[in-house]
């Protein structure tokens, strides 16, 4: 198993090599900073140094042709083929094998330079509302939805397949979630199957079928209203008497020609309501670019419902779409926080927490190894799921910073977890539920990297993998994934049983010799192994078959750290950078799209309103709230 | 999550889909092949996928001669039963998959042998239509379920963001059109329900569900007039799916001029267990019996099954001599122990197809087997994982497909001829008229009978 005994020394030719882009790790300020001269002197370098070559003179390689660039805006406007190029360079594809090679640092550069010329770009002409993209209900919204339509208590959607993600990360990304037959089979199905559970259900029967009017009403009457009601909060706005007819008729005919009772009716027409688009699709009138339109109060209802609680507005919400308060700041900021305290926040970070962090897979797509590690049993696994959710949703209801994810005094423990985190039971009275507590100072855990449930998911099935924990580190909690490994050269991995190498280290250096391997290794190695000191399953551990731990590290940017209390203090130098990664990928997820280059100034507001309110969670939901393409409609057709 | 507090007997529940539909028949989207239907002369041939990520060890797939008289490599022991039911076809690859690194392009065009978008979700598109929906197209008429997408791991969480590809395109195989990827069932018994429910009588309540519909589908249509192009597709893939359950109960209703009557019934299947098995071999076994199921059926004749997501990890340490997982062992850096467990796992999935077809050939039909009356597709979309190779794909078709392939022998052809020549040459084995297909040059030589 891996022991890392040395300290991984980087030389300090490569300190310098990486010093400017790898990973934006080494830079205080993640984003593009102003484009200058030098910045132009530099891009036009190596265009002409490493493509020039064949991408020039009159039949240029593939027809592009590389000619000197002045301004933000000459790259701004032939934007798909600069995407292109920094893809490909960012890919390792170009340049290509038999030409000379650019070293990690120009790559990285040039394939952040070109999308930040786009951001800055696009931020320069303000705020904008980003495009219109129908959505439809992913498997939690709908399971969330059908439950509080009907007031079920039942998992409605758990026969439909999983859904894919997109954009940030979410499976709320409107782009990736498709429609198959199957799933038009299933509405069809879960429509009958749940109204069957509602029929059956004094509660929901009386929620959904009492009625108001006058005992006098003919039957017409009193079946408007019920399916007038129904059909209002299944749309999320009031439905049009157009659609209402349509339910009545359906209504009659179950009633004439069928003879159906009154009750079975009424089912038969809302069974209709569950497969409509208006309820399966989050629709919006769309806008005409370049206009500003704001959202109805209705439509801004359905956002904020679907963003903090992964499901339909609620009476209160609707009642303040109703009367059009809910677009005045203060009724706004007021359901925003009304909205935090209530119980359906925790759809929402089941949602948010687990994906942004993967730990959802845990126990699932992702688990370990049952032989050697048989105390992950399937309440571990779900204790360990849960937990990152419970803290966040105590953070956010506390107000508390958003800094506490990166390192923290409070955790939440049960009956199992308590196991892995070797905490003296004295006093504490568990069981099955998350429990909050206070850590002694200086205790090694507190903030996610040192949770079970991340480190588990960082891990192989049979054992601690420092890459891919560095890998998650990069990815989730600094949100500068590592670029794949050049192609034909095979990834770097340590090894269990390597003859040869008996140590990473000394696989370190043997891969060394190819810089390229070594320049991205150097940085999401020495990460990993600061946590080195937790096993699979996230026990603490100082040695590992037989073999003493060493989880010593330095980074590049020549910085030393020793464990998990070392590297949280090394992430939380870059505390700003983390806020920034927080803050777009819960904006993605408030607006269910992938990203535009005019959100990222948006996002950069946010940060820093977050940054300037002492890191405070909830100032964050309430910035994207108040943010231009979460207020706005979408332009229907895609904004130059 | 997954609180279900009561069970609803399966006959209620089965009462949702609702039945015949007597909507006028609505345009099919993407059969656009004009070929004659094979009918009721022939017997029907099905044809099957099974997907295997992360490729093969070198040396160890590529039988040593050609001909008749081949010699199965190590990894291919497990078909020794089938031999002569077998083409291993080698030198094939799939242009379209090299641009783009590591599995995703590879995955997502192995079977429409064209480049897919590079995106994270915007724009995702795999600018082709699969092989076996093309086969859909064509014979999904014919049956309740035009076809079937199975799977064993669900779409994973997130995207790719080393190489910057939505996890969509590494989970699906199965494209009905360029922007609609086909949602796979992993739960058996999911699948074992849907198969029911797509065979059985129609319900007394028909004319209800016909209305019902009918509402749906003014609505969307409504709908989509209001919307731009890119959300259009959206309602277009709802329209579509309604129309597809019209049709299906359509067929039902016409089961009586069924031109080909199934030889066995769904009544006497076993159902499977309620929830997904623990045990990844246990879970394999019972999809590759669902596809058998719905073969001898005749529920549908068009099935592909994922045995793992694109990068799939599943942990392989209940074969002997494994410790990791799959596509761990993939990147193996040519180190023996490593070499040895992608072994032992690949050969682990060529005993699975051979189960596959120990279980067809059992199946008798009329004077002959199902193996015979099958053509059963195993490929993976990498040769060797470790450097992402995509020359020479580890590729067997298995089975006669009512005598039009000439099987028993391993065909080797030129160096990197495309994959696609394979799927002009199985799509006429189907009967269908199909002169190009992607990047075709022509049929497989030999293949046909």
């Amino acid at each position: 198993m891996l022991a890392c005994k040395q300290t991984i020394q980087i030389p300090i030719a490569v300190i310098l090599l990486t010093g400017l882009g790898c990973f934006n790790l080494f830079s205080a300020q993640s984003e593009f900073e102003p484009a200058h001269s030098d910045n132009f002197a530099r891009l036009n370098n190596l265009l002409r140094d490493y493509c020039a070559d064949c991408h020039s003179g009159t039949k240029p390689s593939a027809g592009l042709s590389m000619a000197e660039v002045e301004s933000d805006e000459e790259i701004a406007a032939s934007r798909s083929m600069w995407q292109k190029i920094a893809q490909r360079v960012h890919d390792g594809q170009m340049p290509p094998m038999d030409a000379e090679p650019l070293s990690l640092e120009d790559r990285t550069w040039l394939s952040d330079t070109i999308p930040g010329i786009f951001r800055k770009v696009a931020a320069a002409r303000g705020p904008q509302p980003g495009p219109y993209r129908l959505r439809r209900l992913n498997r939690s919204q709908l399971s969330n939805s059908i439950r509080d339509l009907l007031g079920v208590h039942y998992d409605a959607a758990h026969a439909l397949p999983v859904d894919g993600a997109g954009g940030e990360g979410f499976d709320n990304a409107a782009e990736t979630l498709t429609l198959s037959p199957i799933h038009v089979e299933k509405y069809l199905d879960l429509a009958h199957e749940s109204l069957q559970y509602a029929s059956a259900n004094e509660t929901s029967r009386r929620m959904l079928l009492h009625l108001e009017s006058s005992s006098d009403a003919d039957e017409d009457q009193r079946a408007t209203e019920v399916l007038r009601r129904f059909a209002d909060r299944a749309y999320r706005r009031p439905a049009t008497d157009d659609e209402i007819a349509k339910l009545l008729q359906l209504f009659r005919s179950g009633r004439n020609d069928r003879a159906m009772s009154w009750d079975e009716s009424i089912w038969f027409a809302m069974r209709a309501c569950l497969v409509s688009p208006h309820f399966l699709m989050i629709i919006e009138q769309p806008a005409k670019y370049p206009e500003h339109v704001a959202l109805s109060p209705f439509e801004l209802a359905t956002r904020l419902s679907y963003f903090l609680w992964d499901s339909m507005p609620d009476r209160e919400l609707r009642r303040a779409a109703e009367d059009g308060s809910l677009v005045t700041p203060e009724v706004l900021e007021a359901q925003v926080l009304r909205m935090i305290r209530d119980d359906k926040l925790s759809n929402m970070l089941h949602s948010f927490v687990g994906q942004w962090l993967s730990t959802r897979d845990l126990g699932r797509g992702h688990k370990l190894d049952e032989s050697l590690f048989p105390e992950m049993h399937d309440e571990m696994a779900d204790t360990l799921r849960s937990e990152p959710v419970r803290f966040f949703e105590w953070m956010l209801r506390e107000n508390r910073s958003l800094l506490e994810l990166l390192d923290s005094r409070t955790i939440f423990i049960n009956e199992y977890s308590i196991r892995v985190y070797g905490i003296s039971r004295k006093g504490i009275d568990l069981n099955q539920n998350l429990k909050r507590i206070e850590l002694p100072e200086d205790h090694v855990r507190g903030g996610l990297v040192t949770m079970g449930g991340v480190l588990a998911i960082s891990s192989h099935a049979t054992r601690t993998s420092p890459v891919l924990r560095g890998k998650w580190i990069l990815d989730k909690i600094l949100n500068t994934p590592p670029p794949p490994p050049p192609p034909n050269v095979p990834p770097l991995e340590e090894s269990a049983h390597d003859e040869e190498a008996k140590t990473l280290r000394q696989q370190l250096e043997r891969h060394r010799s190819d810089a390229t391997c070594a320049s991205c290794h150097n940085l999401l190695d020495p990460l990993g192994f600061g946590l080195e000191e937790f096993d699979p399953m996230g026990r603490f551990r100082t040695e590992d078959h037989g073999e003493p731990i060493d989880c010593t590290g330095q980074l590049p940017t020549g910085e030393k750290f020793s464990g998990a209390r070392g590297l949280k203090q090394i992430l939380l130098q870059r505390k700003d950078q983390f806020i920034r990664n927080v803050a777009t990928r819960m904006f993605a997820f408030a607006v269910g799209r992938s990203l535009v280059d005019s959100d990222y100034g948006e996002i950069d507001r946010i940060a820093d309103a977050v940054i300037a309110d002492d890191y405070r969670s909830q100032r964050l939901i309430l910035e994207i709230v108040r943010s231009v393409p979460f207020q706005h409609r979408g332009w229907m057709e895609e904004s130059p | 999550m997954n609180v279900r507090s009561q069970r609803i007997p399966r006959r209620q529940l089965l009462r949702g889909v609702g039945a015949a539909l007597a909507l006028p028949w609505l345009e099919a989207m993407g059969s656009t092949l004009s070929a004659g239907v094979q009918t009721d002369s022939t017997a029907p041939i099905r044809l099957g996928v099974l997907f295997m990520p992360n490729g093969v060890r070198p040396g160890k797939w590529i039988p040593e001669r050609s001909g008749e008289d081949f010699q199965l490599s190590e990894m291919l022991q497990p078909l020794s039963p089938f031999q002569k039911e077998t083409l291993v076809l080698s030198n094939l690859w799939n242009r379209a998959s090299k641009p783009g690194d590591g599995h995703y392009v590879k995955t997502a065009g192995l079977l429409t042998s064209k480049t897919i978008n590079k995106t994270t979700g915007v724009d995702l598109n795999c600018n082709g239509i699969s092989m076996d929906q093309i086969a859909a197209s064509h014979l999904g008429k014919l049956t309740p379920l035009p076809s079937l997408e199975l799977g064993i791991e669900p779409v994973p969480t997130g995207v790719d963001g080393v190489v910057g590809y939505t996890r969509v395109y590494g989970a699906h195989i199965s494209w009905r059109g360029p922007t609609q990827p086909l949602a796979k069932e992993i739960h058996p018994r999911l699948v074992y329900e849907r198969l029911l429910r797509s065979t059985r009588p129609r319900s007394e309540d028909s004319l209800a569900d016909k209305q019902l519909l009918d509402l749906v589908l003014e609505e969307a249509n409504q709908l989509r007039a209001t919307l731009g192009a890119n959300d259009r597709r959206r309602i277009d893939e709802y329209l579509d799916g309604v129309r597809s359950l019209e049709q299906r109960i359509q067929r039902l209703e016409d089961e009586d001029g069924r031109i080909w009557k199934p030889r066995a019934s769904l009544d006497t299947a076993v159902p499977p267990p309620e929830s997904i098995p623990e045990k990844h071999a246990e879970h394999v076994r019972l999809m590759l019996d669902l596809i058998v199921l719905a073969f001898q059926t005749d529920v549908t004749r068009i099935s592909t099954l994922m045995l793992g997501n694109s990068v799939s990890n599943i942990n392989f340490s209940f074969l002997e001599g494994v410790s990791e997982g799959f596509h761990s062992v993939s990147h193996h850096e040519n180190k023996e122990d490593k070499l040895a467990q992608y072994q032992r796992i690949g050969t682990w999935h060529v005993e699975q197809l051979a189960y596959l077809l120990e279980r067809l050939r059992h199946c008798q039909e009329d004077d002959s087997n199902l193996l015979d009356r099958s053509m059963i597709l195993f490929a993976s979309d990498l040769s060797d994982g470790n450097a992402h190779n995509p020359h020479n794909l580890p590729v067997v078709l298995a089975g006669r497909a009512g005598g039009r392939l000439r099987t028993g022998r391993h065909l080797q052809y030129s160096p990197d001829t495309p994959l696609a020549n394979l799927y002009v040459t199985m799509l006429t084995a189907l009967g269908m008229d199909i002169q190009q297909f992607a990047d075709s040059t022509g049929p497989m030589e030999n293949v046909l009978a």
